[in-house]
């Protein structure tokens, strides 16, 4: 539960995106213009202003310039409909925490928020759900539909490096480089074997690990 | 296809090159003049030569009559010898004399016609004949001597042998002088009339190497003065051109980004729509209309400025470098691994022993190589495969991507790089029909050639695209 600000000219998405907000339990204010912006985020401590480039009166650009001059550390998630990577290279200099390409996939806008919110409020979120696979990282307790997964140590760290990317391709010897020491004296395909493993184990209710060659595997979220 | 059509080849019926104007104009008047100077250089030879071979005959004349002398009432002669010597040459000349008076030979051959008959005291005159079957050149002077009634008339000739042999060898020098000059034109003149064309074909190429999209005007400085009046109009049109190009893709830009707005409202309210709890099946299948439906219209914004961006990009120098072509290729497929494994598509890259390098810009290439992969995933059959493959041969390095899917039949294969030709009009493939016109349009950009072929296994498409390497001629 965080306390969250949408600045956001567009009426129906500015609705969109509150609701959506406050679906996943946040407290959400709303701003129509760079100004009222300003001075909400000036009055209320907000855990993450998501903040649109194009404003009617002042650019996004502009507001987030002023708010880090007054020395605002709040997280910015900026919102673009310009795909240019100067735009995206500004929003960053100027100190921006991420960059979202509308029109956007709301689960990657939830996925944004959640990181964001996890440096500011300095709380790491300890459990990571992937379709029915959770995965505890405090505990290292994983369950897939509350039934729980026994994995050894490469499987739990093939897992943990995984789930991090889900739905992206970790090239294998990326994954492997992760996953072994400098010292541990295995074979290069090694890695599959415990791929294989934790597949096995992962089936039949959860997430499937794809293997796609020459590239790399995938835990696909379903 | 407009690509076959030779944009240099002559239309019929041309109108004749300027080189060939050139050539006809100069070597034609050359060559007369060449020839009439000939001409008259032999008329002026032959007469140079008589007058100086007649001078000697005259000096020969004089000589003999010189020696005559009147003694007791009778004519004498002492012939020196110099008075022949002096005829004396090469070509062995007969030497003939009379001396006449009054009509009576005196001494000499008498047979020599006597034409000095006429002639007053201190005169001479020269004739060609012919006498004993050769022809001589004739020379009679009159005489009076003291003493003596009546005119006494020496005649000298040689015949022509030697003048003959002068002439003939000044006219060969004058001939081959001559030859050589209007076989040096002949030469020259061709090579002159390329050096002095040779701006026009460095603006021809010029205008050859421009990209497609490049329309900054030719510099002033480059054309010939001749030349500048079609240059500057040239760049005039130009300049339209450009302005209604940049009118119609910034238009098209515009147009997209003003449509993320819309899609984004459209996303979020179809994900609260989901969210909320219950709807019933009816609604549920037109949810899911709707959101494959901003599926596609996303896909076909996000294309469109694509395609505006691939036609405005003008490769900068500095950014066609060397690039690792598996791993861009590597990053392209993996972005889409998601969308395949939602198709379920089995995507799978071929890795190379060594390292294939390409020089190229490498956002340009990731967006080509995603469009062709994207194409690939989208345009394929559940269960099917997308196989890619990356090499270096012939001085090119290659990206090759297999799939499964129909394949597009070779009559096809040309249209299908047009924009917005889908082959299959079903709705399972969520298509814009701008893939691979992008692709084609980075390509050109790119000097990347995209080619469309059947798979070894008969089954689906294989799309190549070969990049310049560092170490292959540019394409």
């Amino acid at each position: 539960m965080a306390r969250i600000l949408v600045v956001e000219d567009d009426a129906a998405l500015s609705r969109g995106l509150s609701s959506l907000i406050a679906a996943s339990g946040h407290a959400v204010d709303v701003a129509a213009n760079g100004q009222d912006a300003l001075d909400m985020a000036h009055d209320e401590p907000y855990a993450l202003i998501i903040l649109d480039i194009g404003l009617p009166d002042v650019t996004g650009f502009d507001v987030l310039a002023r708010l880090r001059q007054n020395g605002e550390k709040v997280p910015v998630l900026m919102l673009t409909a310009r795909d240019t990577v100067t735009d995206k290279v500004r929003g960053l200099d100027l100190g921006a925490d991420d960059y979202l390409l509308k029109p956007f996939d709301p689960m990657e806008l939830e996925a944004r928020m959640r990181a964001l919110l996890r440096r500011s409020t300095g709380e790491a979120s300890p459990v990571i759900q992937v379709g029915a696979l959770s995965f505890d990282a405090t505990t290292g307790l994983v369950t897939v539909n509350d039934r729980e997964i026994n994995l050894r140590r490469r499987e739990r760290a093939v897992l943990e490096r995984l789930i991090a990317r889900p739905g992206k391709v970790v090239p294998k010897e990326r994954l492997a480089a992760e996953v072994f020491n400098y010292d541990d004296d295995v074979a290069p395909n090694a890695i599959e074997l415990y791929v294989a493993r934790l597949r096995r184990k992962l089936e039949p209710d959860g997430p499937q690990i794809r293997t796609l060659r020459g590239l790399g595997y995938m835990l696909d979220p379903g | 296809m407009a690509e076959a059509v030779n944009p240099h080849a002559a239309p019929e019926g041309r109108s004749p090159s300027l080189t060939g104007r050139l050539i006809g104009g100069l070597i034609v008047p050359m060559v007369l003049l060449a020839l009439a100077l000939g001409i008259a250089g032999a008329i002026s030879v032959r007469h140079a030569v008589t007058a100086v071979s007649d001078t000697i005959l005259l000096a020969s004349s004089h000589a003999i009559a010189e020696t005559l002398a009147v003694d007791k009432g009778e004519v004498t002669l002492d012939l020196p010898p110099s008075a022949f010597g002096m005829l004396e040459n090469n070509a062995q000349d007969n030497v003939y004399y009379t001396i006449h008076h009054k009509g009576q030979v005196i001494t000499g051959y008498a047979d020599l016609p006597l034409i000095g008959a006429g002639l007053a005291d201190g005169e001479h005159t020269f004739i060609d004949a012919v006498y004993r079957g050769q022809p001589i050149r004739l020379v009679a002077e009159a005489r009076r001597l003291p003493r003596l009634n009546g005119l006494i008339v020496v005649e000298v000739a040689e015949t022509t042998g030697g003048r003959t042999l002068i002439s003939r060898h000044i006219l060969w020098i004058l001939g081959s002088l001559e030859g050589a000059l209007i076989l040096l034109v002949l030469v020259l003149i061709p090579l002159a009339i390329r050096w002095g064309l040779h701006p026009l074909v460095r603006l021809r190429a010029t205008m050859d190497s421009r990209n497609a999209q490049d329309f900054t005007p030719i510099p002033l400085a480059q054309a010939p003065g001749e030349l500048r009046g079609l240059v500057s109009s040239f760049n005039a049109l130009l300049h339209r051109l450009d302005l209604a190009v940049e009118g119609v893709r910034r238009f098209s830009a515009d147009a997209s980004h003003q449509m993320r707005t819309p899609l984004s409202v459209l996303r979020s309210h179809i994900a609260l729509l989901k969210k909320a709890s219950p709807i019933d099946k009816g609604m549920r299948s037109s949810l899911k209309d709707i959101d494959e439906a901003v599926d596609r219209l996303e896909r076909l914004v996000t294309q469109l400025l694509a395609l505006g961006r691939a036609d405005g990009a003008t490769p900068l120098p500095a950014a066609q470098r060397p690039c690792n072509l598996l791993q861009l290729v590597q990053d392209a497929a993996s972005d889409l691994a998601m969308m395949a494994a939602r198709r379920r598509v089995n995507l799978a890259l071929e890795t190379p022993t060594q390292p294939v390098w390409a020089i190229t810009d490498e956002n340009l290439a990731h967006e080509l190589i995603s469009n062709l992969i994207d194409n690939a995933i989208r345009y394929n059959r559940p269960r099917g495969h997308v196989s890619l493959s990356v090499f270096a041969t012939n001085g090119r390095a290659w990206v090759s991507i297999e799939d499964s899917g129909p394949g597009i039949p070779p009559a096809d294969r040309e249209r299908v790089f047009e924009r917005f030709i889908r082959l299959s009009p079903d709705a399972d493939h969520s298509g814009s029909g701008l893939g691979l016109a992008i692709a084609r349009a980075l390509g050109d950009t790119l000097s990347a050639h995209i080619t469309l072929a059947t798979p070894d296994s008969g089954e689906g498409l294989r799309v190549v695209v070969d990049f310049p390497t560092a170490d292959g001629e540019q394409a």
